[in-house]
């Protein structure tokens, strides 16, 4: 009886508010300034999500496709681009795989250039797309693996695909200078190709052998440093590699983990390099022999010129993948698939700066 | 008991080493089958049927030398005298002629190391010559 009071009660209040709600209106809402720290998040949910780290309010989101993909971000232009596989019945039927171009004021998609039917869509991965430029020329390429491996390379002034460079036993693009990207062979070495602006091969080489695939692989997960990539091993050999002249230069800089504790590097996007300070950063987790997956449960700071741990940040739980902004005040992102959030530090003095929740599964991370 | 079940396992254990060590068809199973699926019908053109065109391709030095540095064999992580195995193997299962001229070992160590850079062409201008 009560209840049913309280129930009548609610409803008229309900009612009475209702009456006096203003009218309400659609439209599309605009990102005239993108905040200072801005994070554009990949998910498992085909989308990727847009969101203020300062206030860890989300701005909005992209769909991807059936799959998700990475994003090449031109903010100058205020743009990104994705590589995209459509089905024309969503789950089924004609293939169509795409450069989708996004206008990041309204995240509403702006153009696209189809591509060869090949790119991969798996798990989202950094390193399926690159950019390589010179003054003239801006090419995107996408590796495709079918398995066959080969690059689609696309021409985004002109907006068209101009070839398919066949890359037989070396997958992947990390861009390097000019018009030239580096590739991870089968073979233990990497790859250095470069095109001209039409988007043919002008030269290849491959570098001398410096991991073993079956002893201590590497790692296809690396963080862009100035001079080139920086790569990990599964046991913590950390490799920088780097172009000069046409001619590839692997460097060991140092080891990391795997003493007593048994401490590796591992996640999806385990490593992260902040410019400024010249730090690299490496999720860390404890175990064995094929846990190169595995979360991390710490974040070491690693000056990259010495190879000295300056410091070992906890987090709050276990992270997939990390991320941190370029700038002086920098935000450090701990991704979690597991708990669907986003963990926020201020990289200097490590503090938590808050946490993104319900994101969609959250893999990679990158700056706006 | 336990020391039986410990000396039974640990003796079915080295059985499977051993036949797998020694089997192209299991080096085959497990190195080459992912691609090329059970039967070798893989999945073409990407990923070319293994038929009677293995044969042709066998017949000539360029051609031999294609069937081991096409990146599935070359960089494969069986040593030279398994890879000979498992492509003899490939060639006596996949081809209606019997091919006479058997890879060895010493032939695989020759072609192996040089990177092939663009298989689907090399292969149509060698099937294309052999036509
Ligand atoms: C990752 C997928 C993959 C695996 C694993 C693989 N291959 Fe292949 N294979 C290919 C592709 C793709 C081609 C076509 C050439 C190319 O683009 O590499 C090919 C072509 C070949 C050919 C030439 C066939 C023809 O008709 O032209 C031979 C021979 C071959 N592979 C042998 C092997 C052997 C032996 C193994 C195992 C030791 C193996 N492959 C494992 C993908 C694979």
């Amino acid at each position: 009886m009560k209840s049913i009071f309280t129930i009548t009660l609610l409803c008229l209040l309900a009612m009475n508010a209702r009456s006096e709600l203003p009218l309400e209106t659609y439209g599309q809402l605009t990102l005239d300034t993108l905040p200072q720290h801005t994070l554009l998040i990949n998910t498992f949910s085909h989308n990727a999500v847009l969101f203020n780290a300062d206030t860890q309010q989300m701005l909005g989101t992209i769909s991807t496709g059936i799959g998700a993909n990475a994003f090449e971000v031109d903010r100058k232009k205020g743009i990104v681009h994705t590589a995209e596989t459509y089905l024309s019945r969503h789950t089924r039927g004609q293939r169509t795989d795409v450069i989708s171009t996004y206008d990041i004021r309204t995240l509403s998609p702006i153009g696209e250039i189809t591509i060869a039917p090949k790119h991969p869509s798996g798990s989202p991965m950094r390193h399926y797309t690159g950019i390589v430029k010179d003054t003239e020329a801006e090419l995107m390429l996408v590796a495709n693996i079918t398995p066959a491996m080969s690059v689609s390379v696309v021409d985004l002034q002109s907006r068209t695909f101009l070839s398919e460079i066949p890359t037989a036993g070396c997958g992947l693009v990390y861009p390097s200078e000019k018009l030239s990207f580096l590739q991870l062979c089968g073979d233990g070495r990497a790859q250095l190709v470069t095109l001209n602006r039409k988007g043919e091969e002008l030269s290849r080489v491959r570098s001398e052998i410096f991991f073993d695939l079956e002893t201590d692989p590497l790692m296809e997960k690396p963080a862009r440093s100035e001079a080139g990539w920086v790569f990990n091993t599964f046991h913590g050999k950390v490799f920088q590699v780097t172009t000069e002249a046409g001619k590839i230069k692997i460097s060991l800089v140092f080891n990391v983990g795997e003493d007593d504790e048994g401490w590796r590097i591992g996640g999806m996007q385990p490593v992260a390099f902040h410019v400024p300070s010249q730090l690299l950063l490496l999720l860390m987790h404890q175990g064995g022999e094929n846990t190169h997956k595995d979360p991390g449960t710490e974040v070491w700071y690693i000056n990259l010129a010495t190879g000295a741990t300056t410091h070992r940040l906890s987090l709050a739980v276990p992270a997939n993948s990390i991320q941190v902004s370029q700038d002086e005040s920098a935000l450090l992102y701990a991704g979690s698939i597991a708990e669907d959030q986003v963990q926020i530090y201020d990289l200097k003095t490590t503090v938590s700066r808050g946490t993104i929740s319900d994101i969609g599964l959250p893999t990679i991370l990158q700056n706006l | 008991m336990r020391w039986t079940l410990l000396l039974l396992t640990l003796l079915s254990l080295t059985l499977l080493c051993a036949f797998a060590a020694a089997d192209p068809r299991s080096h085959y199973m497990i190195h080459c089958m992912g691609c090329h699926l059970n039967d070798g019908r893989g999945l073409p053109p990407e990923v070319p049927a293994f038929d009677n065109k293995l044969a042709i391709l066998a017949a000539s030095d360029k051609g031999r030398e294609y069937l081991v540095t096409v990146p599935g064999a070359s960089q494969s992580l069986i040593d030279d005298a398994a890879l000979a195995g498992v492509l003899n193997w490939i060639l006596a299962t996949y081809t209606e002629e019997p091919v006479y001229q058997p890879f060895l070992e010493s032939e695989i160590s020759r072609y192996r190391y040089t990177p092939l850079a663009n298989p689907a062409r090399l292969r149509d201008e060698l099937l294309g010559a052999a036509d």
